[in-house]
């Protein structure tokens, strides 16, 4: 029995992001060192103001880091101008965030294709078919013609969950992604996450302060005053709320 | 409710310039529309500029007719600008709503902005005509056009544009700002969604029976006119009737007819993602982008007609001046080219106002769309495609307010001036009309120059939208 080495979709190296100047500089990271493992769901987690968002932004090359190195899979992304960065979010990156996700006058089709005709082509047959049985996987199979708004909240998410997937992007980030939705759908969506990750090999950043979402990932890494306090395997949300009070109580 | 409005103008003045540039810009035409008859006057009786008494009197109804035309234009372009305001509002208003304030204080507050914005721009409109007249009188009397008659400046009537921008501005911003009504307080407690997308606005049926029955009845008026007008002269007493009610017609159905034309227009700029999301952008808010290119739409329409119907009318009256006396048909051709000066300028009020309509939605929009475009920008969106998707939706609404007010205007023009003088035995019934290539040429240039104008400075703060702007849950 022997497991082929995990690969590093992500890596940052003593990423340090500092706000502000001279007494008013806030440190949002703390020269952190983290590694992504390739198709694996691993979840950030911390409470308000731990720098966990930022963390994400960083990772996403949505925000530059201050000091410190973060790669894409083989790509240096610290250095890479607004275009190129764009570039890989277009090609490299898939994100479902917490609200907002679609773009309210495109149909469901349409936001999910969005990411190819950003690209300036057309889906291929081999294209649509993939979204297609990404579609019907997520249940939403039948809401191609859809606008946004015609949705319920849920459903809504999976639309997002399958345009990030449609590019089959080396890595997926999920701010939140169950922040506005009921228990149930939550579950559902969590769940439809994690199977796809691992159907699909994908790599899925989960950001969230919920327990019981976090409890879906295969590694919970804790952020806490910009850096990492905690990096545990797959856990209970029970265990996850005890680290998480801990970190609180500490502050 | 002074209060609430102080507060808004004091913190938010800077959303109320266009409303402020533009009552300005109608208080500078009624002052100088004033200045301009007192002026004439002096002249006719003191000099000999204009020996007709009945020229001024023209001048005069013309004046006038141009004046509303300009108020009218100005009201659409205010209330519109309200209206995109109140939408950026609506979280803080639901706010408000839910501490108690009651919906009518708000709107009340809200009309009290207006007017002291109405009446601030139509002062310094005021001041402004005031200058320009005294400094182009004086230029004029200098270099001899005019004799050196003394003019009173201040007269009572100028108090007329003062009161005019002041209560068209404050019913502009009381029309503009019923959307208050539809605020819940709910809205303030959660995170609201994005406002639902209309579908292509549905009229209330008698409107649109209205409407149908003004722009049908008008348009068989107009035609029956210019048939009437091939045997007699009396033919334009029924065919500007009807012309000008089948324009009415058109404006009060533009929420039906302009998203329609939008919809064409958005196919011009290609298949492209920015433009297809301009496209459908433009059609998101069908009774918006209606009311930012109306005003083009009548502007461009009486700049074309009246140069069709001058133009036709001087290529053919050289048939009819060979039978008269030479001198009076100069002096004519020559008057005629001035009241067409006259025109050009006071139309371009119009035009000016109803361009600063246009960039302002367009760049209250991008404001109102900061989180699409973050999204966007996330998904891989670059700064160039940003930048053509805000231009794309400027070009879809230039293009169809300059492309639909030249046809309208040379279709009017040409029907007025065939109703006019195709009974003539000189020229003998039927004619094509004369379109000079200069004014489709200015119309083409300008609704370009307009374009990249007023997708500028939205185009600028849209790529300043960060990506994370998206990511952000407020």
């Amino acid at each position: 029995m022997s497991e082929p080495a995990p690969t590093v979709a992500a890596r940052g190296t003593g990423v340090s992001k500092i706000y502000g100047t001279g007494d008013s500089a806030t440190t949002a990271l703390d020269s952190i060192d983290l590694e992504i493992h390739g198709g694996t769901l691993t979840a950030i987690m911390g409470p308000s103001g731990s720098g966990k968002s930022t963390l994400m932004h960083v990772f996403a090359g949505l925000d530059s880091a201050t000091s410190g190195t973060v790669t894409i899979g083989d790509t240096d992304i610290t250095h890479l101008d607004d275009n190129a960065l764009t570039l890989l979010r277009r090609r490299s990156l898939g994100f479902v965030f917490q609200a907002f996700n679609l773009v309210p006058t495109l149909s469901v089709l349409g936001n999910v294709t969005l990411p190819f005709e950003l690209d300036g082509r057309r889906p291929s047959a081999g294209d649509l078919a993939w979204i297609r049985e990404l579609l019907a996987r997520l249940g939403i199979g039948m809401l191609e013609t859809r606008r946004p708004h015609e949705l319920s909240g849920g459903q809504q998410q999976r639309v997002a969950i399958a345009r990030a997937l449609a590019m089959r992007p080396q890595l997926i980030f999920a701010d939140e992604p169950t922040g506005n939705l009921d228990s149930r759908s939550s579950r559902e969506v969590l769940g439809l996450l994690r199977d796809l990750t691992r159907e699909y090999a994908q790599t899925v950043v989960l950001v969230t302060h919920d327990p019981v979402a976090a409890s879906h990932a295969d590694r919970v890494v804790f952020i806490a005053d910009g850096r990492v306090a905690h990096d545990v395997g797959a856990s209970s949300p029970q265990e996850l709320s005890d680290i998480i009070l801990s970190l609180e109580v500490d502050a | 409710m002074i209060a609430l409005a102080a507060r808004e103008l004091r913190h938010g003045g800077r959303q109320h310039l266009s409303s402020l540039l533009v009552a300005m810009i109608t208080s500078v035409f009624a002052t100088l529309m004033i200045e301009m008859d007192q002026v004439l006057r002096v002249q006719s009786i003191g000099g000999q500029f204009i020996k007709h008494g009945y020229v001024v009197a023209l001048l005069d109804v013309l004046d006038l007719l141009f004046f509303f035309i300009a108020v009218f234009v100005a009201s659409i372009v205010t209330a519109n600008t309200f209206g995109i305001i109140m939408a950026g509002r609506a979280k803080h208003i639901a706010l408000l709503r839910l501490l108690g304030a009651s919906a009518t204080t708000l709107r009340g507050a809200i009309a009290i902005e207006g007017a002291v914005v109405g009446l601030v721009g139509s002062l310094v409109g005021l001041a402004l005509g005031l200058l320009v007249t005294q400094v182009a009188y004086g230029a004029l009397v200098s270099s001899g056009t005019f004799v050196d008659a003394p003019i009173d400046t201040l007269s009572p009537l100028l108090v007329a544009p003062v009161v005019v921008g002041l209560l068209s501005t404050t019913g502009a911003a009381w029309y503009g700002s019923r959307r208050i009504l539809n605020v819940s307080p709910i809205e303030a407690t959660g995170v609201s969604q994005e406002p639902v997308a209309q579908a292509i606005a549905e009229m209330p049926k008698r409107l649109r029976t209205f409407v149908i029955v003004l722009f049908a009845g008008g348009i068989v008026m107009l035609v029956g006119g210019v048939a009437l007008g091939l045997k007699s002269p009396l033919g334009l007493l029924l065919a500007a009737p009807g012309g000008a009610l089948s324009f009415v017609g058109f404006v009060l159905g533009s929420g039906y007819f302009i998203p329609r034309l939008l919809k064409a227009a958005g196919r011009l700029t290609g298949r492209s993602t920015p433009s297809v999301l301009a496209s459908a952008n433009a059609l998101r808010y069908p009774a918006r982008s209606a009311r930012s290119t109306i005003g083009l739409v009548i502007g461009v329409t009486l700049v074309t007609m009246f140069t069709v119907a001058g133009q036709s009318f001087l290529a053919l009256s050289g048939p009819v001046a060979s039978s008269a006396e030479p001198a009076d048909a100069a002096g004519d051709q020559a008057f005629l080219r001035l009241t067409m000066g006259i025109l050009a300028v006071l139309i371009g009020f119009s035009l000016v106002i109803a361009a600063i309509g246009l960039v302002n939605s367009l760049s209250l929009s991008v404001i109102q769309r900061r989180r699409e475009i973050g999204l966007l920008r996330a998904l891989g969106f670059t700064k160039k495609q940003v930048r053509a998707m805000i231009l794309a939706e400027s070009i879809h609404l230039t293009v169809v307010g300059g492309a639909t007010g030249l046809i309208l205007g040379i279709f009017y023009g040409w029907a007025g001036v065939l109703a006019a003088i195709a009974s003539d035995h000189h020229i003998g019934g039927f004619f094509w009309p004369t379109i000079p290539a200069w004014i489709i040429v200015s119309i083409v240039a300008g609704a370009i120059v307009l374009a990249a104008v007023s997708s500028a400075v939205p185009a600028r703060s849209a790529v300043r939208v960060s990506p994370i702007r998206a990511l952000a849950v407020d």
